[in-house]
This record gives structure tokens, sequence and C-alpha cells, in this order.
């Protein structure tokens, strides 16, 4: 036993120089602005060097990319999905880098999502986006895509494959400010119900973790419960109806997962109490009662919005199959909090708090060019 | 002969849709997806159907044996496996070929042993207990490992490249088509299919119903055993969820495949079958591309083909009227 710790102590220096010497190439290339965003990450998300720093397709443009898509059943994933059909798809294909979009679906199944990653490599696409999956099932399949010259990204979630790039915000310090802000604003103190997403899905757990760190560093705040919403406003509403209906005690406040609060607003508003602070992440519905409640909450949190983190994927895609060279195996994004002024700002007057529609901050706030060239060793527009 | 043809006919009729089907699925895949009949595309189908053949040939032995016993827990029971597999098997230090499948292998028993009590001694529904057990397991699967992780031993996740034809996989599927054949050819399986058919003369002509359901459930057990292992190396780590998928797919598997879920009628080549149909329906749905629409699609069409299917099975298992 002790010789195991003399030896772990003594590999631990060696591990961290390690360390330090990949990451001499990598995350010491980011700006210091960028690299602030990769403190805190989950322990499992990778963030060496990227495998793609010199790396050209076999062919094209326009290249064929293919959509591996893991779930479709809620707005979150529809939402993604109108953008990259209907917006960014004609876009992409006037300025002739992408011929088509080819979309597969697997709710939610590993071997299926597996089998059509490969499929779709079989099919010759030249890239393959993915979303929010397990993190490690697919990685045999990503190498299968490498050794044929394909790439497989990884958008609003990870993958641990060293073949991988994934791009997202950082979920973790994502649950983090969310959480501290939002006991910030009912006084530090108070009693907390906790919205999770989906038990034992990755991002989810990522929130969950940060917003517990948040929780230990007041003492006086204290989490009465946790559900879970599956970022589906109707589970979401249902699950907090019953939390409130059993649970008599006051709750100063409610930190939510985006995707959802609008159905937790309305379990709120059903359950006759006062309306208390809730986390506000994109959804227009909740956002409207904060235009018709100034006051409500100070300010808004974006780490996932639907649209804009497919846009994040699929810009990020065209770069790399453009030799841009990203440089780090995961673009994380750093958490965008945004008052409440700025947040409604876009609503119109006659909004309705039954929208299931979300407000987004639009690819050039999200990852506009300059944001993006911090990741890439040759940036440049990828429309141009 | 034509007697001969006739009682084969009696005996075979709930293989004659399942085998159509994959007969006309894979001239399908022929146009549509032909890297399927290459080496490397072969291999791969192997792989990704492994764990649902393995998963639908466990629960035929216990539909077999009557008093509707579908086994709703087999998804949950694999996935508990396989999440005991990355997060128990490996802290302990245990990480070689035997180890694991020895393991999965007594693991699966020990949890069919656990329902078939509560069916023969508490006399709950089977039904009513494998839901149960699929709903324990769900939770317990969760609390083991809260998030998909953890990594599989590496000569096990290296199954998973699945470039190879002749792979370990192959091999346990292999093994366990050997083993059920020699369980086929006891009188143990027979009276399965006695008391599946009817339980009370199983029970007048003296045999023991109890040790026949343990039985029954005992081989359901190790090809648990074999479909966790197989799903592990195909993901190469552990996930809470992914288990729970399986439960549907592979009674559908089973009911596509012939076998009556009234007991008696059926076989697990039926399964095996009807495993395959499925893998290669999905093969050929996403071979075309639906754009937005596409996960609803495949859902359609998985369910109408079924409903199709299952009339069809109809038509060719009933009894002819015998001949004046």
């Amino acid at each position: 036993m002790l010789k195991r710790l003399a030896v772990a102590a003594l590999s631990l220096p060696l591990a961290l120089s390690l360390n330090n010497a990949a990451n001499a190439e990598g995350l010491d290339e980011l700006p210091p602005e960028l690299a602030a965003a990769y403190e805190g990450v989950d322990e499992g998300q990778p963030v060496g060097p990227s495998k793609y720093r010199d790396w050209t397709p076999r062919s094209g443009p326009p290249w064929k990319i293919g959509y591996a898509s893991s779930y479709a059943g809620n707005t979150w994933r529809a939402e993604g999905m109108t953008r990259l059909m209907d917006v960014m798809l004609p876009q992409y294909k006037e300025a002739g880098l992408v011929s088509e979009v080819k979309v597969t679906q697997s709710d939610l199944n590993d071997a299926r999502q597996i089998q059509q990653i490969r499929q779709l490599v079989d099919e010759g696409v030249d890239a393959i986006i993915i979303c929010c999956s397990n993190p490690v099932a697919l990685n045999k399949a990503v190498k299968y895509a490498y050794d044929k010259g394909v790439v497989v990204f990884s958008y609003s979630g990870y993958l641990t494959s060293d073949f991988a790039l994934n791009a997202s915000s950082n979920y973790t310090d994502g649950g983090y400010q969310i959480a501290k802000a939002l006991i910030e604003e009912v006084g530090g103190k108070g009693n907390f119900l906790l919205v999770s997403g989906i038990p034992g899905a990755a991002s989810s757990e990522s929130f969950d973790t940060g917003a517990r760190r948040a929780l230990e560093e007041f003492p006086d705040a204290k989490l009465v419960g946790q559900v879970a919403g599956n970022w589906t406003d109707q589970v979401a509403q249902t699950e907090v109806q019953k939390f409130l209906a059993t649970n008599p005690a006051k709750i100063d406040g409610i930190i939510a997962q985006g995707s959802q609060e609008t159905g937790i607003l309305k379990a709120v508003l059903q359950s006759g109490r006062d309306v208390m602070p809730i986390s506000l992440a994109g959804s227009a519905g909740a956002a409207c009662y904060l235009k018709k409640n100034p006051g409500w909450i100070s300010h808004a949190f974006q780490i996932w919005p639907p649209g804009d983190e497919m846009e994040l994927g699929f810009n990020s895609v065209i770069r790399t199959l453009q030799n841009q060279g990203p440089k780090v195996q995961s673009i994380l994004r750093p958490v965008y909090r945004v008052e409440a002024a700025d947040y409604v700002a876009s609503l119109p007057e006659d909004c309705s708090i039954d929208s299931t529609a979300y407000i987004q901050p639009g690819i050039d706030i999200w990852f506009d060019n300059e944001r993006a060239a911090g990741y890439f060793l040759r940036p440049k527009d990828p429309l141009e | 002969m034509t007697q001969i043809l006739h009682h084969l006919r009696g005996q075979f009729s709930h293989l004659i849709v399942p085998a159509g089907l994959v007969a006309v699925l894979l001239l399908i895949c022929a146009f549509r997806s032909p890297q399927l009949f290459s080496a490397v595309g072969a291999a791969g189908a192997i792989l990704v159907s492994a764990p649902l053949i393995l998963a639908a040939m466990a629960i035929t032995p216990i539909a077999m044996a009557g008093r509707g016993g579908v086994d709703l827990s087999i998804g949950p029971a694999i996935g508990f496996i396989n999440v005991t597999i990355v997060t128990w098997l490996t802290s302990w230090g245990f990480e070689s070929p035997v180890a694991v499948f020895v393991f999965a292998i007594v693991v699966g028993c020990i949890w069919q042993i656990l329902l078939a009590s509560m069916i023969v001694f508490v006399r709950v529904s089977p039904i009513i207990v494998s839901l149960a057990g699929f709903m324990i397991l769900s939770g317990v699967n969760l609390v083991i490992l809260p998030r998909p992780g953890g990594l599989a031993p590496d000569w096990l996740s290296d199954w998973g490249y699945g470039t190879e034809l002749f792979s370990p996989v192959l091999f346990v599927l292999i093994a366990a088509f050997v083993l059920w054949f020699l369980f086929q050819r006891t009188a143990m399986f027979q009276h399965i299919r006695l008391m599946g058919a009817d339980e009370k003369t199983a029970y007048t002509v003296g045999i023991n119903i109890n040790v026949v359901r343990f039985a029954a459930h005992l081989s359901a057990g190790v090809l648990t055993g074999l479909a966790a292992v197989c799903l592990t190396g195909l993901i190469g780590s552990g996930d809470p969820s992914q288990g729970n998928t399986l439960t549907l797919q592979a009674i559908t598997a089973l009911v596509l495949g012939g076998t009556s879920l009234a007991g008696g009628r059926g076989g697990v080549v039926g399964s095996i079958l009807g495993a395959i149909a499925m893998y290669l329906i999905f093969v050929v749905l996403s071979s075309f591309d639906f754009g937005a629409i596409s996960g609803f699609m495949t859902q359609m069409s998985y369910g109408l083909i079924l409903v199709l299917s299952l009339l069809l099975t109809l038509v060719a298992t009933r009894p002819k009227p015998a001949a004046v």
C-alpha cells in the first residue's frame, strides 16, 4: 500500500508535467479569454491537441455531410434540425460548400447510432455531425470513420475518442454559474429545487455537478429536492407540479436546466404560489413572463441555444474540411450571460407564455468569425 | 412423403414468415446497401446485431414455458451486467476474458433464478414479476452508474472495431447456437415445450413443472450474460439506460420469429431470424434520407412491417382443416 502511495506521489508531478507538455500544443495556443472557459470542465472531456490540425478531406467541396441524430422528440432537437435544414443548408449549398445533408435517426439507441455512422461512412459522406450522445460508446465507430478519411464532430456534448472533435459550452461551468446567479438573486440563502434534464445523459449530469458545486459555496442555501424534466416542458411541468403539491415548504428559487423553464413556470403558476426566481435559459414562454413582469429576475443565461449550437457544430465542421486546423479536440464556448432587458428585447409586446419557441443569441454573438478565429490555426470565414 | 412434408410444414410453419422477410430484406439491401455483403460490412452487421440476437434468444425459452411469460426485465438485466462489468468487475481487478464471461453468465443466471422463484413459489404472474424486475433494475443501473461512462477491459472494447469477419463476437454467437442446439436435444427441453403447451397435462404425466420452469429461466440467464458481454464490447463502456431499449426490441424479434406468447409453439431459430430481420429493416431505412422526419419514418415503418408480418404469421401457422 505504502509502495503504491509512493509510486502515486512520484507519478503525479510526472503526469502533470506530461500534461503541460501536451498542452503546449492545443490549449496554450488559445487566447486567454477563451482558455478560461476550460476551467472546471468535465474530467472526461478531451482537451488535448486535435488530430485535425493539418487534415484535409478526400475531395471537395462541395461536401456531403451526414447528421447521425440520436433523438427527435423534443422542441430543442426540432429547433436544431430546422436551423440545419432550412437556414444553413441553403446557405452552404449556395456557397458551393455542401452538396447534401443526410439525416439518420437512432432514437437514443447506441447500437443503431454506431450502425448509422458506419453506414454513412460507407455511403461516402465527408463529415458526420452528431449531438449529445454517450461519450464512449461511439468511439470505435469514430475510429472507423477516421480510418476512411471522415471526420466525426460532436456538438452539444462530447466524445472521448482522440479522433473526434467536439463543440459546445462548458456545461459544468454553465450549471455552476446558473445556480450561483440564482442563489445570489434571492440573497444567498433559502430552499432550492433543482430541475435536471435526463438522468444519465452526460450534459445533464455535467450541469448538476456544477450546480451542486455552487450550492456548496452557500452554507445557508439548501437543496430540498431534485426532479428530472427531461428537457421537455410538459414533463418538467408535471414533475414540478408533483413536487410542489407534496412539499409544503417554501421554495425560494428553482435552479433549472434549459429548454424546460416554461413548463416549470406554468407549474408554479398553477400551484398558486408566488412566482419565485427560476433560471432562464432561452425558452421564449418563460421569457415572455419576464417581459410582462419586469424585475422578476435580473438575468438569463444561454448555454445550449438549439439552433446556435447546431450552427456552431456545422460551422466548425466546414472549417475543419477547409483545412483551417482546429487547435484543440474540444471547442468550448464560454458561458453566455445576458441581462434581463436585453434578453427580452427581441420579444413582441403580444408574446405568449405558452410559446414553445426559443430566444437565441444568434451566430453573430454565439460563434462569430472573430471568436472562431481563436480556435483555429488558419481561420477564415467559411462562407467566403 | 407428402406426410413427412406435412409434418415438417407443421413443425416449421412459424418460420415461413420470418425467413421470407429476411430473404426479401436481403434482396433490398443488395440494391440499397451493397456494403453489407463485403467482409467489413458483414463484420459490422454481426457486431451491431449480436446483442439483440442473443437477447431475443434469451427470452425465447421463457416464452415457450407458457403462462404468458414475456421477460420484460431482459433489457435492464443486460444493462445491469454491462454497468457492473465496467464498474465493479474492473475495480476488483478482474479483467480477464474468463472472469468477464463467468461473471456475466453467473449474474444472468442469478437474476433469472430470482424471477423464477417469484413465479414458482410466490405464484405471481410472470409478466408482473418481470415488469417489477424491469423497474427495479432500471433504477439500480442508474444508481451504480449515474451517467454513461467507464471503460470496458481493452480486449473487450477492441471488439467494437468490427472490421474482421471472424471476430470474437461471431464465435460467441456460434457458441450460443451450439449450446442451444445441444439443449434442444435434452428431455428437459421437450418438457419446457410440453409445459408451455399445456401445463396441466405436463403436471399430470409426472413432470416436475417447477424444475422445468427453473431450467427455462436458467437457459435464459446464460444467454442474457452472453448478450451483455456483446453489448459491452459494442459500446466499450457502461450505459445505464442502453439496456432498456433492448426489451421492446427483443420482444418484437421474438414475435416476428413466430414464437407464441401463449407458450408451446416457437423456437430460437425464429427469434434469431426475427432479430436479423429487425436489423435489416433498420439498415434499409437508414439508406434512405427522410430528412427531418427520418426518426418518425423509421418507427412507423417498423410498426407497419411488424403488423404485416404478424398477419402473415397468423395465416401461415393456421392449422389446416383436416381433409375429409
